[in-house]
């Protein structure tokens, strides 16, 4: 069974290719605004080091965020498009889980701009409770609070940022992301309603 | 010789779209999701909902599309996608569907100019014959291109401003109308009357175009008449609006025609389907009868993938392909 996992929900963009649990072959760079310049590059690169033709793939495991610029698209429009024509299956996970990998107890943020994050908390690769969007001081209550790890963009709290081990992260994922059962009706996680654009 | 089949997929702005070109002349499918129901409540296309939309829709546009030919991917010889010029969130994700389908089934890509699909729109009508003058009339272009040959492009003028299809939209929303403005001004103008008169418009270089004066003309005829006291004919401040936008583009077009030596003039974009404008391209060709005017079909006009798929095809045949590093390019050069 071989998987690859992505994600380009983020300031990363990661593709790791798995043959059932054991990760191959992984790019994992920081690529902020050229992911969709990158992707299919990265994915190629991927392959090619495995010695793995394209119709090896078997499965897709998407983050399919919390975003809300169009990295969040990337990853999930790859994915959709090779449900269209090859009816590869896809998993789901989110970026939070990927930076939190195996992690007991997490805390992840990520910058949303606007002086917001969106966090959630990650116990043992599983979401604990919904991603959800959070002021700067909400987070900071968290980490004032929390007695876990805070990982991600942690500058917010004026700390250094720390995405975890990228590796444990891949591995977790792959083994604990959700079959998608309906791909074509799969979005991304914007964590912003349509209703705010309506003003 | 081996039959030629050529995927296309179009996100430049509001429609995803996938169709599939067989030899370069038969339309095997041409689907078209629109979202112009969903950008009407918002008086416009909305950039972030369009892109979110086009996610939404792109797995179902492509399945349909290879349903209705009755073909199979591994029957394609290549994959043309739209770079160029549009929203650069919805381009995206067509960018990134036709990347994944080259990369999965092995087939070369066709980065395509949206244009230059616009003006290819007319060969589903006949094949062009060169030199070709194309009047290109959309909601983000108004040009003048001047083709030599297959591929080549001159814009010989171009819009300092607003492009006529946006001007259209502007005045529809003066005047309180739904959007897009395009049909219903056009609706509206064929029962108004020659009664209010506004302003030519001018501009450095005489092939050139400028709408965004024209808009406030409208403006400031609608103060005048409510200052005067008087109700605003609607419908003949839409006839007004529209002879006045559409006399200028072709006065321009036959003083370029006047220039060039022109065999075939084309019509192009979403503009090309207004009722005014279809007539008075029929009333040039007598004017100018040596020249050859033909206008797209109607569902030609309005954004889809099959245009995409004819310029596509000519530029396979000149094997200029892309490259999976190819991005969006939401201000591309024809
Ligand atoms: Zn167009």
């Amino acid at each position: 069974m071989i998987r690859c996992v992505m994600d380009t929900s983020h300031k990363f963009l990661t593709v790791g290719l798995f043959k059932d649990d054991q990760l191959l072959f992984y790019i994992y760079k920081e690529s902020l605004k050229s992911q969709s310049e990158h992707m299919i590059e990265a994915i190629h690169q991927v392959f090619t080091q495995c010695q793995l033709q394209p119709k090896d793939l078997d499965a897709c495991v998407v983050a399919v965020g919390p975003g809300s610029y169009t990295g969040v698209r990337i990853a999930m429009t790859v994915a959709k498009t090779l449900f269209a024509t090859a009816k590869i299956p896809i998993y789901t996970t989110t970026s939070l889980q990927l930076i939190a990998g195996s992690t007991e107890r997490a805390f992840v943020m990520l910058d949303a701009r606007s002086k917001r994050a969106y966090g959630a908390f990650v116990s043992l690769g599983k979401l604990v409770g919904q991603p959800a969007i959070y002021s700067i001081d909400q987070i900071k209550e968290v980490a004032s609070t929390f007695d876990g790890v805070l990982r991600g963009d942690l500058h917010l709290l004026g700390l250094e940022d720390d995405y975890g081990d990228i590796e444990d992260g891949l591995t977790t994922v792959n083994a604990m992301a959700q079959l998608c059962d309906y791909p074509d009706a799969l979005t991304p996680l914007y964590l912003k309603s349509l209703e705010d654009y309506q003003v | 010789m081996k039959d030629h089949y050529l995927v296309a997929i179009e996100t430049s702005c509001d429609e995803t779209a996938v169709a599939i070109l067989k030899n370069g002349r038969e339309l095997l499918a041409n689907v078209v999701s629109s979202q112009i129901k969903i950008h009407e409540g918002f008086g416009g296309v909305m950039p972030e909902i369009a892109s979110r939309l086009h996610v939404e829709q792109i797995s179902l546009v492509i399945q349909e599309a290879l349903r209705v030919s009755g073909c199979t991917m591994d029957m394609m010889s290549a994959v043309a996608y739209t770079r160029g010029p549009g929203l650069v969130g919805s381009l995206h994700v067509g960018v990134l569907a036709a990347k994944t389908l080259a990369w999965y089934h092995q087939l070369p890509l066709i980065p395509v100019h949206h244009i230059a699909g616009h003006i290819y729109a007319n060969e589903f009508v006949e094949p062009l014959k060169f030199p070709v003058l194309a009047l290109v009339v959309s909601g983000g272009h108004t040009e003048l291109v001047y083709m030599k040959e297959n591929l080549s492009y001159e814009i010989l003028g171009t819009t300092q401003d607003d492009a006529v299809g946006e001007a259209y939209d502007k005045v529809a929303r003066l005047l309180g109308l739904g959007y897009p403005g395009g049909p219903i001004i056009d609706e509206l103008a064929k029962k108004g009357k020659a009664n209010y008169v506004l302003p030519k418009i001018k501009t450095e270089n005489p092939l050139d175009f400028s709408f965004s004066g024209l808009k406030s003309a409208v403006m400031q005829l609608i103060a005048r008449i409510e200052r005067e006291g008087q109700g605003v004919i609607i419908e003949d401040v839409a006839f007004a609006f529209q002879e006045t936008a559409l006399q200028e583009i072709m006065t321009k077009t036959k003083l370029a025609l006047s220039i060039y030596p022109v065999k075939q003039l084309v019509v192009a974009g979403g503009v090309a389907a207004n009722s005014r404008l279809r007539s008075l391209v029929v009333e040039l060709n007598q004017q100018f009868e040596d020249i050859h005017c033909s206008i797209p079909p109607l569902w030609s006009c309005t954004d889809n993938a099959a245009m995409i798929a004819m310029a596509g095809y000519h530029l396979w045949k000149q094997e200029t392909f892309g490259t999976w590093l190819d991005g969006a390019k939401p201000s591309l050069d024809l």
